[in-house]
C-alpha cells in the first residue's frame, strides 16, 4: 500500500471522523501528547546522562531498569495521542516536510534508544560497550530533534 | 489589581516585548525552548515524586535519587523561567485576561509552597524513612501533589494558547 493511501485511510476511519468533528478532541490529545513528552523525556535524560557519567549517584544499571517502566508507558501514550491528533489532520501532515522530517528522527531515535536502554538496564558501567555512552549521546540529539519538528508542525 | 493591569499593559508597550511579538523567529524559538524545557523540570521531579510515593526506586534512598535529579530539575527551572518570562512580557496585555493564565500561575504559587511545607515537616525526620520503600503519608501526599500540580500546569500552559 502507498503510504498516502494510509494517510487517507486514517483520515476517513471512525477514530479520524470523530477527531475532525470533536470540539475539545485534539485539544485533550495535545495535552496528553504535551504531558508524555515531559516523562519521556525526563527518563531519556536522567538515564542517558547517567550512561555519560553525568550525575552518577544511582548505579546505571538499577536507574535504567527502574526507569524502562516510565519510557515504556509514556512512549505508548504519546503514539496513541500522536496517531489520533494526525487522523485529524493526516493529509496536511503527509505533505508538511516538519512532519516528514518528524517520523524520519522518531525512527532514528527509536532504533538507537530501545538497545541502547535495555544494555544499560542490564549491564553494570565496567561491563557497557563501547556504542552504549554514544548511542546515548546519538539518541539525546535524535529526540531533541523529533521534539524540535514537532513543535515545527504547528507553525507550519 | 489595578496596578497590576497596568503594569502588564505598559509591559506589554516596551520596545522588547514589541519586538518578539512581532518577530518571524524568535517568538516560535523562545516558545520551543519553553516546551523543551518541561521535560526537564516536569519529567525530572516526576521520578523524585514517584519515589515518594513509593513506585519506583524503592530500594534507593529519597535523598539519593533527589541528588540524582534535581539538578537538571533546577536546570529546568532557570531555563522555563527565564523563557516563561519572555512570553509573558511579549504577550502581557493579553494574558492578563486570559483564565487559563492565570489558573497557571495559581497552581505554580502551589506547586512552589508544596517542597516548602514537605522540607519543613516531613523532611525533618528523613532520617527515619530514607531507605524505607514505603514513606510516611505525609511524603506521599507530597509526591503525589507535586506530581498533578506539575501535571496541571502544564495543562494549563498548554490551554494558554487555546484562550489567546
Amino acid at each position: 500500500m502507498h503510504l498516502l493511501a494510509l494517510f487517507q485511510w486514517l483520515s476517513h476511519s471512525p477514530v479520524g471522523h470523530y477527531m475532525q468533528k470533536s470540539t475539545w478532541a485534539f485539544a485533550v490529545a495535545e495535552t496528553i501528547h504535551l504531558l508524555a513528552l515531559a516523562a519521556l523525556g525526563g527518563s531519556l535524560l536522567i538515564v542517558s546522562l547517567r550512561t555519560l557519567g553525568v550525575l552518577r549517584q544511582i548505579g546505571g544499571a538499577e536507574l535504567a531498569a527502574e526507569l524502562l517502566p516510565v519510557t515504556i508507558v509514556s512512549l505508548a501514550a504519546i503514539t496513541i495521542s500522536g496517531v489520533l491528533m494526525l487522523s485529524e489532520e493526516s493529509l496536511k501532515c503527509y505533505y508538511s516536510p516538519a512532519f516528514r522530517a518528524k517520523m524520519a528522527a522518531l525512527a532514528i531515535a527509536v532504533a538507537v534508544s530501545v538497545p541502547v536502554h535495555l544494555a544499560q538496564a542490564q549491564r553494570s558501567d565496567e561491563e557497557l560497550p563501547w556504542w552504549v555512552p554514544v548511542g546515548a549521546a546519538v539518541s539525546l540529539l535524535a529526540w531533541l530533534s523529533v521534539a524540535v519538528a514537532g513543535r515545527t508542525v504547528g507553525f507550519l | 489589581m489595578e496596578s497590576l493591569r497596568h503594569f502588564c499593559l505598559w509591559l506589554n508597550d516596551t520596545s522588547p516585548a514589541t519586538a518578539l511579538r512581532e518577530s518571524l523567529w524568535a517568538f516560535p524559538v523562545v516558545e520551543t525552548i519553553h516546551v523543551l524545557a518541561i521535560t526537564l523540570l516536569a519529567g525530572s521531579i516526576a521520578i523524585l515524586d514517584l519515589r515518594l510515593l513509593g513506585v519506583l526506586l524503592r530500594g534507593t534512598r529519597v535523598t539519593v535519587v533527589a541528588r540524582q535529579v534535581l539538578p537538571v530539575v533546577w536546570t529546568g527551572f532557570a531555563i522555563l523561567t527565564a523563557s516563561g518570562l519572555l512570553l509573558f512580557a511579549a504577550e502581557a496585555a493579553k494574558s492578563y485576561t486570559n483564565p487559563a493564565f492565570r489558573l497557571k500561575l495559581l497552581l505554580l504559587v502551589l506547586a512552589g509552597l508544596n517542597p516548602l511545607v514537605y522540607y519543613r515537616t516531613v523532611y525533618r525526620r528523613i532520617d527515619q524513612w530514607n531507605a524505607c520503600p514505603k514513606t510516611p503519608l505525609a511524603a506521599r501526599i507530597a509526591g503525589g501533589a507535586s506530581l498533578t500540580l506539575w501535571a496541571a500546569i502544564i495543562a494549563a500552559g498548554r490551554a494558554t494558547a487555546y484562550f489567546n
